[in-house]
Parts: structure tokens; C-alpha cells; sequence
């Protein structure tokens, strides 16, 4: 039987919390976040209230970093005379830290306590307790044998009095035995919850794995976690449930002759990669889109880990791209990031936080570069693709970017890379004729047939556009070559058109005459015509006469 | 030479205060779990040593179980805990504590007659 631990992502991975009535241990180094979990633990549900025993911490420190998180907010006390229903407190917190100035002279045990704060327990209806910070009690024991009777007299007593109990403790050095590690706590424990805190890269990492929960499920891996405002939080086990759909959507890139070529634009919820080197233009590609997206009435969120927001604004204005009106209109934002004050952790929950608040449609990371070792080595694991993976789920389409090589880069990275970027769009310098033109190239794109060829990037005072490159006996040319060969094209045509038409008129030409000699010949076929007819005329009508005067002599010698 | 304990070096289960003496001004808290391993020695040593150090201040014996809320105003974290408390009038110290049966005869006596008047 499990119950709730309080803490998120510990529930799942553990199928339920910890385990009821029973004792857990959590061990770690100083520092890794034992006493936040014990007090996370303790506010996690107002059904249950419990006792904080505080062998290390003042109470002072304890309750100071319960207002830290909010957890004082249910009502935190350290009068033992007030039992907690009274005092309408969530959590008592027992003042346990030992004088140093103590004698110590023989054998001892803590029977007395847990007799004393089960009488508390009693008088105030708690159910759960926390001893924080063991070790410190038990170290003023000699030897090894003690302080295991010890952890097992706790147990024995949280059986008996159907207590959920936590003990938390620096790892014995006795007890770190090779693989198995954490020896007798392991053994003894009902369950076992192991906190580690270690440098990684450029940042740190916190981990936690649990080691041990007796009959029941558990994942066994070390899992990352944050340590939020409002208390620890497992890596992964956000809110987020949506799943990808497959979309069809097509959104722009906020440059028309690249959705062109894109086959329509970027899909929805797509991942994109822009990779080149410094220069190379990704800043202003990536705020084309962003803009693009604002002005169609989407949110849109630019996360800049390198340039100050307002350096970003500025830029990509003289590039005749305004960010100001979309930023006053609430549909666009530019975080600063700089990694200086965080460490990667605290990064990824932040970038984490501000998505949830703001649930935009469209984002840039700018640079990714540090949270992905894939994409730098120095980099931190791959907090960079569980980003990516998170902001797809939500169904948001992202625009990453990168100082990766593009092309250069060798064939095992380009493979990883391919599974977490769905396009990938390269900017680089080409340099010809002794100018320096941007080259736009899309090295992937999955799901659209997109044009192998290179593009010409160009930035003007109207923004980002591509051109067409030429490419001419196997060399591609852009820049001035490119205009010189546009201008050559522009004349070719003239000509051509213009010899069409020179030949059109010579035929119009030609028709007209052959359609004049039509007429004239015409016309001497119905002169000729009209001589026939009067010659026939004529002839009929002498013929006509000769018949009337031959018929005349005739009618006369009858006569006679 | 007078003991505050007229009685066996047999320990007692409950709680007793000693006669308060004229002189008294130095006070002995023992801290116990009545009947347990521990505690018992702790009690026998006790008694043992206070006879031998001629110790001649209040002896007062307390089962931590039943008296919870003392015990956790007194910081009380393992039994026994024997605590030496000295009044004001004597010596402005904080009281000295020693945890444990109380098996060192010899850091019992010295704890027993520190500023011992």
C-alpha cells in the first residue's frame, strides 16, 4: 500500500508514493535536497499531518525554507504543547539538534524519544514523521552494531504505531559497499531513496533513483530532477499530455520564396534546426518566423540564450522586421536566458515554466547549443531534445539553433541530429568574385519535397528573402556573379522577344501585300467577268437581229 | 557525611525526588525509559558514584515516557540523559549534559563535583 509522496514524478515512478505505515530512507550527500524532500513530504496532503524531528537544522532554518516553498501556508509550528489540530498546523517541527557540548559516556538509545513523539502523535493526529537528518543522533554512537539497532528500533517502532516515516541521512561510509551500495539501509528499509547532485558539462545535475521499495513496482532508473519554487520536481512528469498528432498544416517560415520551396512552409508542430556560424543570419530567419506567426494572431515566445532581448528587437528591426508591435500587442516575446546565474537544470525548468504559462504555438530556442551535448560537447545531456520533445507534444511548431557545421558535421552526429529535428536548414558563406553572399541550404526536410538546390539569402531594410542561385557550367553564383547573370539572362530575352517581333511585322507585312494583289487580281477576274458577259451579250443580241430580219424577208416573200 | 540515598544500591521504577537539602544547590536530572538496559545501569552507576563522590545535590529520576512534555522541552534525545544543572547564585554555566549508561566511573565523578562546592 502506497501513499502520496507530495512530490512530483515520485508518484509515478513508483506507481503510487511510498510505501504506508512503513519506513522509508532517503540518503544522499549534504546539499542534495533531503530536507526539502522531508518537508515536501510532510505538506503533501492535508489529510495527513506530521512531525518534523530536526537533527541537523534549527527549527528557525527548517521553518524558514517551508516559507520558501509555500509549504507554511497550511500552518507550520514548533510548540509541542499545542498539539497540531489545535494549532491548525500542517507540520510540527522538533527542535532535535544535539549539544555539542555533550558528554557522552556509554551506551544510549532513542527509545525515549520515539516513546515522547508518540505521545505528541497521539494529541495531535498525526500521521507522518520525518526524523531529518539521523545520522548527526547516530554518529554519536561508536560503533556500527549501534546505530544499526537504532535504525532498526525506528523501524520497529513506525510498524507498531502504523507511522509513514522518512529518515533522512548522509550514506555510512561502512555501508557504501560496491555495486550493491548503502548496505544496511538497504537491507532494512522498506524503502530506499538515493539523492545525488553531479556536475556535468558546463552545469550540475541532480538525480534521484529509487534504490529500493519493497513489494511493489518501481522504475529503476536515476531520474532528473529540479528543485522549483514550489519544491522538487522530477524531470518528465510534467503536466504535459497531449501527444503528436500528424498535421498536415503548414505554417510560413516568414520568408515566401522559402515556403516555396519547403513545398508551403513549415508543418505545424514541426522541429526545425537552423544551423550555421556566427553571423550566418539564424537570428534573423528565426525572428521572420516568430513575427510571421504574431501577425497571423498566434503566440509567439523567442527564447535568446546569447543576445539581450533588446539587442535581438533592434536587430531585427534595421532588417525592417518589427518586433515592437507584436511584443505591445501581447502576441510575442523575448526571453533573455543567459546562462551565467543558472545551471542547466534550473534552465530547463524555467524554459519549462515559461512555456506553460504562456502556451505559445510558435518558439525559438536561440541558441540550443547549450542544452543539447548533441549539438555541443560541452552541452549538458540532452535536456536540449527533451525540450524539443515537450514543446511538440504541446503541438507547437520550434525553430532551434545551432553552431553546428551543417554539412560538415560528421555522419553519427547527423543521424542523432536527424531524429530530433524534422527540417534542417543550414546557413553559411560563400564567397566568390570577392564577395561574401549568404547561402541558404535545406538539408532536410521531412514529409515535403523541398528543393535541393541552394538559395541566396538576402537581408535588406524589407526583411529576408531568398533568391534563386545559378548555377552555370557546376558553379553555383550568387552575389554580383548571380546579378551579372540575371542581367545577361534580362538581355538574351530582349532579344529574342524583340526578333520575334521584328519578324511578326515583316509577316504582317508580307500578308498585307499578298492580301492587296489578292484584291487587284479579284477585281480583274470580275472585269474579265463582265467582258465575257457583254460579249455574250452582244453576240446574242446580233444573233437575236439577223433572226428577226431573216424572219422579216421570209414574212415578206409570203406575202408577195 | 551525610548521602542524599539512605536506601539499597537496588534501583527504583518511578519518579522520585530526592529531600531537598539546605545546601542544595546543585541539581541532577536524570532523563530514563523505565526497565530498560540502559537506563537501569544507568541508575545503578549513578547511585554508586554519588556515594562515592560524597555528591551532595538533588537527585531527581524522570521516565521520559511518562513525562513527555517535560522531556521534550528539555531537549531530551536519548535516554539516559543525565543532566547537571548548578544555580545562579553558584556559577552562571550552562548545565552540563552526559548521555549514556554511565559506565566511566571516573568521568562520572569528575562531572558530579565539577565547580563542586
Amino acid at each position: 500500500m502506497l501513499t502520496t509522496s507530495g512530490i512530483s514524478g515520485l508518484d509515478q515512478i513508483t506507481n503510487g508514493g511510498l510505501p504506508a505505515e512503513r519506513l522509508t530512507v532517503v540518503a544522499g550527500e549534504p546539499g542534495c535536497g533531503k530536507t526539502i524532500f522531508s518537508l515536501q513530504f510532510l505538506a503533501a496532503t492535508a489529510s495527513e499531518k506530521g512531525i518534523f524531528v530536526s537533527f541537523e537544522e534549527t527549527p528557525a532554518d527548517i521553518i524558514r525554507t517551508a516559507q520558501g516553498f509555500g509549504w507554511s501556508a497550511a500552518g507550520i509550528t514548533t510548540d509541542p504543547a499545542n498539539p497540531l489540530g489545535a494549532a491548525s498546523a500542517q507540520i510540527l517541527v522538533l527542535n532535535a539538534n544535539p549539544d555539542p557540548d555533550i558528554i557522552h559516556a556509554g551506551e544510549f538509545d532513542i527509545g525515549g524519544l520515539l516513546g515522547v513523539i508518540a505521545g505528541v502523535m497521539q494529541t495531535s493526529g498525526a500521521k507522518r514523521v520525518v526524523f531529518d537528518g539521523l545520522d548527526v543522533l547516530l554518529d554519536l554512537l561508536d560503533d556500527a552494531r549501534a546505530r544499526r539497532r537504532e535504525l532498526i528500533r525506528i523501524r520497529n517502532w513506525v510498524l507498531t504505531k502504523k507511522i509513514t516515516a522518512v529518515v533522512t541521512s548522509k550514506p555510512f561510509e561502512a555501508d557504501l559497499d560496491g555495486a550493491a551500495g548503502y548496505g544496511f539501509m538497504r537491507y532494512m528499509a522498506n524503502a530506499l531513496i538515493v539523492l545525488k547532485q553531479l556536475t556535468c558539462g558546463r552545469g550540475n545535475v541532480r538525480t534521484i533513483e529509487v534504490l529500493k521499495l519493497r513489494g511493489a513496482w518501481h522504475s529503476a532508473s536515476q531520474y532528473h530532477f529540479t528543485i522549483e519554487h514550489n519544491g522538487i520536481v522530477l524531470d518528465d512528469f510534467s503536466d504535459h499530455t497531449l501527444t503528436y498528432g500528424v498535421v498536415t498544416e503548414r505554417v510560413s517560415s516568414g520568408v515566401e520564396r522559402l515556403d516555396q520551396m519547403l513545398g508551403g512552409g513549415y508543418f505545424r508542430g514541426a522541429s526545425i534546426l537552423i544551423s550555421g556560424a556566427p553571423g550566418t543570419a539564424k537570428t534573423s530567419l528565426a525572428g521572420s518566423f516568430v513575427v510571421a506567426a504574431a501577425a497571423r494572431g498566434e503566440k509567439a515566445v523567442y527564447m535568446s540564450f546569447d543576445e539581450a532581448p533588446a539587442q535581438i528587437e533592434r536587430n531585427l528591426r534595421s532588417i525592417g522586421l518589427d518586433l515592437r508591435t507584436q511584443i505591445d500587442a501581447g502576441r510575442l516575446a523575448i526571453v533573455g536566458l543567459r546562462t551565467g546565474r543558472f545551471g542547466m537544470q534550473e534552465q530547463f525548468r524555467r524554459i519549462v515554466r515559461i512555456i506553460e504559462e504562456t502556451n505559445p504555438s510558435a518558439i525559438v530556442i536561440d541558441p540550443i547549443s547549450n542544452l543539447s551535448s548533441l549539438v555541443e560537447p560541452n552541452g549538458s545531456g540532452q535536456l536540449g531534445e527533451r525540450i524539443v520533445d515537450m514543446i511538440k507534444a504541446r503541438g507547437a511548431t520550434v525553430i532551434v539553433t545551432s553552431l553546428l557545421d551543417g554539412p560538415n558535421t560528421e555522419e553519427k552526429a547527423q543521424a542523432q541530429i536527424s531524429r530530433f529535428a524534422d527540417t534542417w536548414i543550414h546557413l553559411s558563406f560563400a564567397m566568390q568574385r570577392g564577395e561574401r553572399n549568404r547561402a541558404l541550404t535545406i538539408i532536410k526536410s521531412r514529409g515535403s519535397a523541398h528543393s535541393n538546390q541552394v538559395g541566396e539569402l538576402l537581408l535588406s531594410r524589407s526583411g529576408v528573402d531568398l533568391a534563386d542561385v545559378y548555377t552555370a557550367a557546376g558553379e553555383i553564383l550568387m552575389g554580383r556573379a548571380r546579378l551579372e547573370r540575371e542581367q545577361l539572362e534580362r538581355s538574351d530575352i530582349e532579344s529574342a522577344d524583340l526578333a520575334f517581333r521584328m519578324t511578326q511585322t515583316e509577316i504582317d507585312h508580307a500578308e498585307a501585300l499578298a492580301k492587296l494583289r489578292a484584291q487587284e487580281a479579284n477585281a480583274e477576274l470580275e472585269a474579265l467577268k463582265l467582258r465575257r458577259q457583254s460579249l455574250v451579250a452582244g453576240k446574242t443580241a446580233r444573233d437575236e437581229t439577223k433572226r428577226r430580219e431573216k424572219d422579216e424577208r421570209l414574212d415578206v416573200q409570203h406575202v408577195k | 557525611m551525610s548521602s542524599t540515598s539512605s536506601s539499597t544500591i537496588a534501583p527504583r521504577f518511578d519518579t522520585e525526588t530526592y529531600p531537598l537539602s539546605a545546601e542544595t544547590l546543585v541539581r541532577l536530572k536524570l532523563y530514563i525509559v523505565s526497565a530498560t538496559p540502559n537506563s537501569n545501569a544507568a541508575q545503578v552507576n549513578l547511585r554508586e558514584a554519588m556515594v562515592v563522590a560524597q555528591f551532595k545535590g538533588e537527585l531527581e529520576i524522570i521516565d521520559v515516557l511518562k513525562n513527555s512534555d517535560v522531556a521534550l522541552s528539555e531537549g531530551i534525545l536519548v535516554t539516559p540523559t543525565l543532566i547537571r544543572v548548578v544555580d545562579k547564585t553558584i556559577a552562571d554555566t550552562k548545565p552540563s549534559i552526559m548521555i549514556g549508561r554511565l559506565d566511566n566511573r571516573e568521568i562520572l565523578i569528575r562531572f558530579l563535583n565539577e565547580t563542586c562546592v
